[in-house]
């Protein structure tokens, strides 16, 4: 069956601030459905080392939008931008939009995992996965210059592939 | 915790436009929240027929709400429909709670986000689904061509999908 469409369910609550409350929590759910990732990515450090850029291993797909969408395999993720300060947590993401255009997005540092906050995933955008950076060496870790498995900035960076729905907002 | 039924919450709305469009709207998230693959099917081109894919792994969904198993090797059922030279299209591989599997061609596209993926049943998880795109100027015919034709050169890929998800919820 396809999905109910939202405004039109939405239009028949009569009280504006309930029609406006019940549209946006749907939104949320629905994206969710109709925009993700349906297949691994198999992110790694471009080249197998020596390298400040994330590159997908396997082909990709996914749904944004409602429409598929696909990455290459060993295509290049777009330069991480930002710094993650030495000692700290933090994400960079990777969304792609209903257009196969991907695009990177940092999260808000902590000092441990549980204390990161994760970017706002775009509206119609899959994310395909993100980056786990703890630099535990010498100096901050700088998106797009330090190379990820560099030596003596020791990002410690974990490559997480997401498959399906989740959104890390819709806690109770 | 269990989910509540529908029925019985949306029985709290006295405007019954209001309790059908709710109900409507949680069946469809109910329905691919208990219908859907749970493991990897791990399709391939089948070796019975080369027409079909088979399952490359032990496979285990829920539909409707029921856990469904497909053994590794399972022949995919006849693909029916098809598809143009140059064109892209998907066909998707439903399980319903008997543990019966079909197939749908979705609406071909001459780029693959122009494709219109087929409506998920209620009550079917999709266990994966395969994309044909015919790179030569010969048409895929569903059921007669090998999904590893020569001539027609149809560039089947297979995915497995996991988890919840409806390309027909846009916003």
């Amino acid at each position: 069956m396809s999905a109910p469409v939202i405004i039109t369910s939405a239009a028949t609550f009569h009280d504006n601030a309930q029609k406006v409350a019940l549209t946006a929590l749907y939104k949320a759910l629905y994206d969710r459905f109709s925009s993700q990732s349906l297949t691994d990515a198999g992110i790694a450090i471009k080249g197998g080392s020596a390298s400040p850029t994330a590159a997908t291993v396997n082909e990709w797909i996914g749904v944004a939008g409602g429409k598929l969408v696909a990455v290459a395999a060993a295509a290049d993720l777009p330069a991480l931008v930002g710094t993650v300060a030495h000692a700290a947590f933090n994400v960079f993401a990777f969304f792609v939009d209903n257009a196969g255009t991907v695009t990177s997005a940092m999260g808000t540092a902590g000092a441990s995992l549980d204390l990161v906050i994760f970017p706002a995933t775009p509206v119609g955008s899959a994310l395909l996965g993100f980056v786990v950076i703890n630099p535990t060496g010498t100096g901050d870790f700088v998106g797009g210059t330090t190379n990820l498995d560099d030596v003596t900035k020791a990002p410690n960076a974990v490559f997480v592939n997401t498959v399906g729905a989740f959104d890390l907002t819709m806690k109770l | 915790m269990a989910a509540p039924t529908i029925a019985t919450s949306a029985a709290s709305f006295h405007d019954t436009a209001q309790k059908v469009a709710l109900i409507n709207l949680f069946n469809a998230l109910y329905d691919r929240m208990s219908s859907q693959s749970l493991t990897s099917a791990g399709l391939v081109i089948g070796t019975v027929s080369k027409k079909v894919p088979k399952t490359g792994a032990n496979w285990v969904g829920v539909a409707n709400g029921v856990l469904v198993y497909k053994a590794s090797g399972t022949a995919m059922p006849a693909l029916s429909g098809t598809v143009a030279a140059t064109q892209f299209n998907v066909f998707a591989f439903f399980v319903d709670s008997a543990g019966t599997v079909t197939s749908a061609m979705g609406t071909a596209g001459a780029t693959l986000d122009l494709v219109v993926f087929p409506p998920l049943p209620a009550g079917k998880a999709l266990l994966g689904f395969i994309t044909v795109n015919p790179t030569t100027a010969q048409t895929f015919t569903g059921g007669s061509t090998d999904l590893d034709d020569v001539t027609v050169i149809p560039a089947t890929k297979y995915y497995n999908v996991v988890g919840a998800f409806d390309p027909t919820m846009t916003i």
